[in-house]
């Protein structure tokens, strides 16, 4: 170690700035938009892309209150109103609850690592490509009148050909394949970010829980993902060629398709749940001053969860007729995974009682969530139990168990960590007072708009009608039940204002508004595209795992962009991964692969001409151009 | 490893009295790595799990509709004769060598042995097609007569698919290595398209069991 | 004109003796999850408040140090979930216990079997007690007698449907090639309303049918005039409009035993006048309402298999006595 002059120190890291700069520059170029490959601004897009398409569910979701508010009204035709109701379930569930975790796992995940970018950055941009086309695709469908109307479950046999002629479904299967595809490929990167880039130090036992839960979340996808994939494949052979698999009157079975789906089904619904987990022990630990109560029970929770979700999907088939020993043992699962989710919640509720909490806006939102998912979780228990559900099942009693789970886990608190994380990726704080005010006026509308949703499954209201008589009961349940849907689109309506107005004219959030201890608060607001100046180096061993950073990683060739791979237990440092600069091949496949699914919904010949022009693109991403690539290497001869 | 590597232009944090003894030099550090160590091989472990997750799902969509049936493959099918399938069968096993060879010729930096691997394995998947093509004809049956015939053609149609795209895969790295502009990236890339051959010739064990062994073993 | 349909089928409402809810059990199978729903609701609106009480105590907290040490915290999150595992293992016992109690494997000798076929989107009923000659056909309106078991052959004509009639029993789906069972029961008295509850297209909101619990004596004196496909004593009128049925494309589709009309696809109307409401429940049994939907069935229940039916204005009026005459 030599003594430099604060001249030098100066300079030279003035120098690394510079140079790291121009190695990781954002693309440049009229096309700049389309070859984008930072993890940062991917993440971003997911981000904006899937709050838009919150928004359309949610005008969908008021569209379809507005019918309900009275007997038999005529404000839509059945055939618009189940076009809209399946263009609700799917968006919220493919093109927003999905996406907008994963959109957050890429942005923080390396962040939280300490690392440079995601170790296949091509591969996340091109899905980010797939997923909007997919999401267009869908969306075509409904603004042309020929949207998917059979549930964003799709049953066969009405999904089937006999029962839905024309291309309405292919509309449907076809988006499926797209965003599945889309989120598999998220999937890969962030399994491979999260085991091969942690900062040295950080061994495995102590990532942080965020990071732990995407990584399950994304191995659930593995698994669950290609299943609904495979299925709604099988559903378009069958609607397109012919093939028989749904088909009962060949041999083919309507009822393989529920097992299909909702083997895919149930663990997508905590696939939206374990990342939000993650999210809320990063906001808890930073806004009650200490890490959270019992991490390694939270992680163990999280995995057997991961686990045990794959074992319940029987339970949306009660009332099909299947044997009563098979749905007792689902009954048992079912509640079983309660263990875990409540586990979870306990170790939340105990760091707040260990802690110093700081009611601050990201906090409030989290309490909203544990006070509601637990409404949910316990209607979900009681559903569990096959006499009770087969007189609650298709009621809008499931309506409001869904939606509490649903939106009282995934939703608030996705609300809360754009509070708490809004300010590192614009670099300006969200008004409080707003968000406030965003809070109430959600949790009252949600409660107003929800819980008396139990009542009316209770007094016989099947789901998915378009309309009801009168005198049975339900009138004023749904009116009251619309006026809240209401309420709660408002409180929603107010943080999208406050995202606005403070990306125009928010207070300046400097490096570290919260205080936190985590390292994606070490660097700008917003992060400058090499995200850390200094790579961090943790102290290793010790019970804590966001322990200030001890050190830095040195040697990097900053020319290139360089990665710092490690070893997938230990965290230490392995090899330099080198990944690739802006490239528009990401963008070129991920087009060509979405006309390619959607071509062949109109005339299934384009599979091959779809075939060969992926085919070109991947060799355009794989052929090797030594600009943004390795070093000249020469070959040894033995 | 052997690949001598260009000297480093500029390193980041180098050199000066910020340095404590927690800072760790990375400058020693390889730039390429095969195995469990290199982030594509992990990318293709991960996409062969989601492609055995399909596999599964295949599997379970034949035996729960089998079960539906009290004669198989249903009362008009007659199941195909084994000799293609099992021709076809007994080449993707072997493809497996050559591509091996290459992957392990590629870790140790030996090109032409490599070339080599890559250009026989390329040859053996062409032939595979062509005999996949041909078992397609032979089949008895069409994809929209009965569940059998569904299930056939779906299951083929889709390890089809794989094999097309690892064919042409294979196509690409010979090419890439014939031209001499293989880089790190590509070797790597050659120990990853063994593992992809590899899941194809594992995963056709149980679809050649199911779609023809067991059917003809019920017709006896 | 919308508002206007929207209003007549809004005073067509239905006579205040339906019942369609799970909250008033009429019969022992709906009585278990009415049952069950009130120990859930109480266990759990407790635990409710008892967990989100700890948290708000937990949240309002203005002091310095902190209030509990590390391994309290522990202690407490093992304790609930001790504690969690408990009462989910207690539910699940209840419930497995409960679930094979109403197991329908084991027939009865005096149940009543009926076989149920959803189609899109009406409900065809067969009485199928005794021999092939006593089998009874019709729709929509199914009438039991009570304290006895009915035996349910749940099918399906095309897409999935789900019976279900809240305040006598749990569902069941309707699956096409698969063939269900339910046994439920009423114990009083009383007109029940069900509704199909899975999806099935268009017209799933009105797929409505009416259960009509009755004693044992008027449900045999109802089964065996439904038996009787006699139409004697027909006026003049009657019989003009009996002419006019037979002509035009209802015979098509539906059956009016004791005529050749033998559609079969349709609801049977053989005694259509004895029944309180048509188009599977959605409007009230009236020679206006029934006008309406011969005329028009698409603007009441748009995308109904039932095509409009042009009637001219002088046939109308035999057609509905006719139609009335159907007791």
């Amino acid at each position: 170690m030599t003594t430099a002059s604060p001249q030098t120190i100066a300079d030279g890291r003035e120098r690394d700035r510079l140079i790291l700069q121009q190695a990781w520059a954002p693309a440049a170029g009229p096309l700049r938009w389309f070859k984008e490959v930072n993890a940062q601004v991917i993440g971003r897009r997911y981000i904006i892309t899937a709050l838009i398409f919150f928004v359309l569910g949610g005008i969908e979701a008021l569209l379809i209150r507005i019918q309900l508010a009275r007997p038999e009204n005529r404000f839509l035709n059945p055939d618009l109103y189940d076009q809209i109701f399946t263009l609700h379930g799917s968006t919220m569930m493919f093109l927003f609850a999905v996406p907008v975790m994963q959109g957050l796992g890429l942005y923080f995940v390396p962040l939280l690592l300490g690392a440079r970018n995601v170790a296949l950055p091509r591969l996340s941009a091109f899905s980010y490509y797939l997923y909007l086309c997919g999401g267009l695709f869908l969306y075509i469908g409904l603004l042309s009148n020929t949207g998917p109307d059979a549930g964003w479950f799709a049953y066969t046999p009405l999904s089937g050909p006999q029962f839905s002629s024309g291309i309405r479904l292919d509309f449907w299967t076809q988006m499926i394949i797209c965003t599945n595809i889309s989120a598999l490929a998220v999937a890969v990167v962030i399994i491979v970010t999260a085991l091969k880039q942690k900062p040295p130090g950080m061994s495995l036992n102590r990532m942080p829980v965020f990071v732990w839960a995407m990584t399950i979340q994304s191995f659930m996808v593995l698994f669950a993902m290609p299943v609904v994939i495979s299925a709604a494949t099988m559903l378009f052979l069958d609607r397109s060629v012919g093939t028989n698999i749904f088909n009962s009157a060949e041999g083919g079975d309507p009822l393989l398709w529920q097992h299909l789906f909702w083997f895919f089904g149930h663990p997508d619904v905590y696939i939206v749940f374990i990342p939000p987990m993650g999210m809320a022990a990063e906001i808890i630990s930073t806004f009650c001053g200490r890490p959270v109560v019992g991490y390694q029970a939270i992680v163990l929770a999280e995995i057997s969860t991961g686990f045990l979700s794959f074992g319940l999907w029987v339970h949306h088939m009660f009332a099909t007729g299947l044997p009563q020993l098979g749905t007792a043992l689902f009954t048992a699962a079912s509640m079983m995974i309660a263990i875990p989710t409540g586990m979870q919640i306990f170790c939340f509720i105990a760091t707040f009682w260990t802690g110093r909490p700081r009611l601050d806006v990201p906090l409030l939102w989290i309490s909203g969530f544990i006070a509601t998912f637990i409404i949910g979780g316990f209607t979900g228990v009681m559903l569990a139990s096959v006499p009770f559900d087969v007189q609650l099942h298709d009621t809008f009693f499931v309506v409001g168990h869904l939606h509490y789970v649903l939106i009282g886990a995934t939703v608030f608190t996705v609300m809360g960590a754009l509070y708490y994380w809004f300010p590192k990726i614009s670099g300006r704080m969200l008004n409080s007072t707003l968000g406030v005010w965003s809070f109430w006026l959600s949790f009252i509308g949600f409660n107003l708009t929800f819980l008396p949703m139990h009542l009316l499954g209770l007094r016989g209201m099947p789901r998915r009608i378009y309309t009801y008589q009168p005198g049975l009961g339900w009138s004023n349940l749904n009116l009251l039940i619309t006026v809240g849907a209401f309420i709660l689109a408002t409180g929603f309506f107010l943080t999208l204002l406050n995202m606005i107005k403070a990306r125009a004219n928010g207070k300046e959030a400097g490096m570290n508004p919260w205080k936190a201890k985590s390292l994606e608060w070490k660097t700008a607001s917003p992060p400058p595209s090499y995200t850390f100046l200094d790579v961090p180096v943790l102290p290793s061993g010790g019970p804590s795992e966001d322990e200030e950073p001890e050190g830095v990683v040195r040697g990097f060739d900053a020319s290139r962009r360089e990665l710092l791979m490690t070893k997938v237990v230990d965290a230490s440092p392995d090899y330099r991964h080198i990944v690739p600069g802006p490239s528009i091949w990401p963008f070129l496949l991920g087009l060509t692969s979405a006309l390619t699914f959607a071509g062949i919904a109109f005339d299934v010949r384009w599979a091959a001409i779809g075939a060969v022009l992926c085919i070109i693109m991947l060799i355009g991403w794989f052929w090797p151009n030594g600009k943004s690539l390795t070093a000249r290497t020469t070959w040894t001869t033995e | 490893m052997v690949l001598a590597e260009r000297k480093i232009a500029y390193c980041t944090n180098y050199m000066d009295n910020r340095m404590t003894q927690h800072d760790i030099d990375v400058s020693n550090l390889p730039t390429i790595a095969f195995g469990s160590r290199s982030p594509l091989w992990w990318a293709e472990m991960l996409t062969i799990m989601m492609l055995s997750a399909v596999v599964a799902t295949l599997i379970a969509t034949y035996l729960y509709l089998r079960i539906g049936f009290s004669s198989w493959p249903g009362p008009d099918a007659v199941p195909p004769s084994l000799f293609l399938p099992t021709i076809c069968f007994v080449v993707l096993l072997i493809v497996v060598a050559p591509i091996y060879s290459a992957s392990k010729a590629a870790q140790r930096g030996e090109r032409q042995r490599s070339t080599h691997g890559l250009a026989i394995t390329f040859l053996l998947g062409i032939t595979f097609l062509v005999l996949r093509f041909s078992a397609f004809n032979e089949l008895g049956v069409r994809w929209y007569s009965g569940v059998y015939g569904s299930l056939v053609w779906v299951i083929m149609g889709f390890h089809t698919i794989l094999t097309i795209a690892a064919t042409v895969w294979t196509g690409i790295l010979l090419g890439i290595t014939l031209g001499q502009k293989d880089r790190e990236r590509q070797q790597m890339g050659i120990q990853i398209n063994a593992l992809y051959w590899g899941f194809l010739a594992l995963s056709w064990i149980p679809f050649y069991v199911l779609l023809f062994v067991y059917p003809a073993a019920l017709m006896v | 004109m919308n508002c206007l349909l929207a209003f007549s089928l809004f005073a067509a409402v239905l006579p205040s003796t339906i019942n369609q809810s799970a909250l008033y059990p009429a019969g022992p199978q709906a009585a278990t999850p009415y049952y069950l729903w009130n120990v859930f609701a109480w266990v759990f609106g407790i635990l409710w408040v008892i967990v989100v009480g700890f948290m708000i105590v937990g949240l309002c907290y203005r002091g310095r140090a902190t209030r509990i040490s590390e391994l309290a915290g522990e202690k407490a999150v093992a304790t609930g979930a001790a504690f969690t595992a408990i009462i989910l293992l207690a539910l699940i016992v209840i419930s497995s216990a409960i679930a094979r109690d109403i197991a329908t494997d084991q027939s009865q000798a005096n149940e009543l079997k009926v076989r149920v076929t959803g189609h899109q989107w009406w409900w065809e009923f067969q009485y199928q007690n005794g021999p092939a000659d006593r089998f009874l056909t019709t729709a929509n309106e199914l009438h039991i007698p009570i304290g006895r078991p009915v035996r349910m052959e749940v099918r399906s004509g095309d897409v999935i449907h789900s019976f279900w009639v809240p305040s006598l029993s749990p569902k069941i789906d309707a699956i096409p090639d698969h063939f269900n069972e339910i046994v439920f029961q009423a114990d009083k008295v009383g007109t029940y309303r069900g509704q199909c509850a899975e999806f099935c297209g268009l017209q799933h909101a009105h797929m409505g049918f009416l259960v009509v619990a009755e004693t044992p004596a008027d449900f045999q004196k109802w089964f065996n005039h439904q038996l009787d496909p006699s139409q004697d004593n027909l006026s003049a009128e009657e019989q003009q409009g009996r002419q006019v049925f037979l002509s035009s494309p209802c015979v098509v589709c539906h059956t009016v035993r004791g005529t050749s009309a033998f559609g079969g696809i349709a609801p049977d109307l053989t005694h259509l006048a004895s029944r309180t409401t048509i188009a599977a429940a959605l409007l009230s049994n009236t020679p206006g309402n029934l006008s309406g939907w011969i005329t028009d069935s698409q603007r009441v229940k748009p995308g109904t298999q039932m095509p409009p039916i042009d009637i001219a204005s002088q046939d109308m009026q035999p057609l509905l006595s006719y139609l009335d005459a159907l007791k």
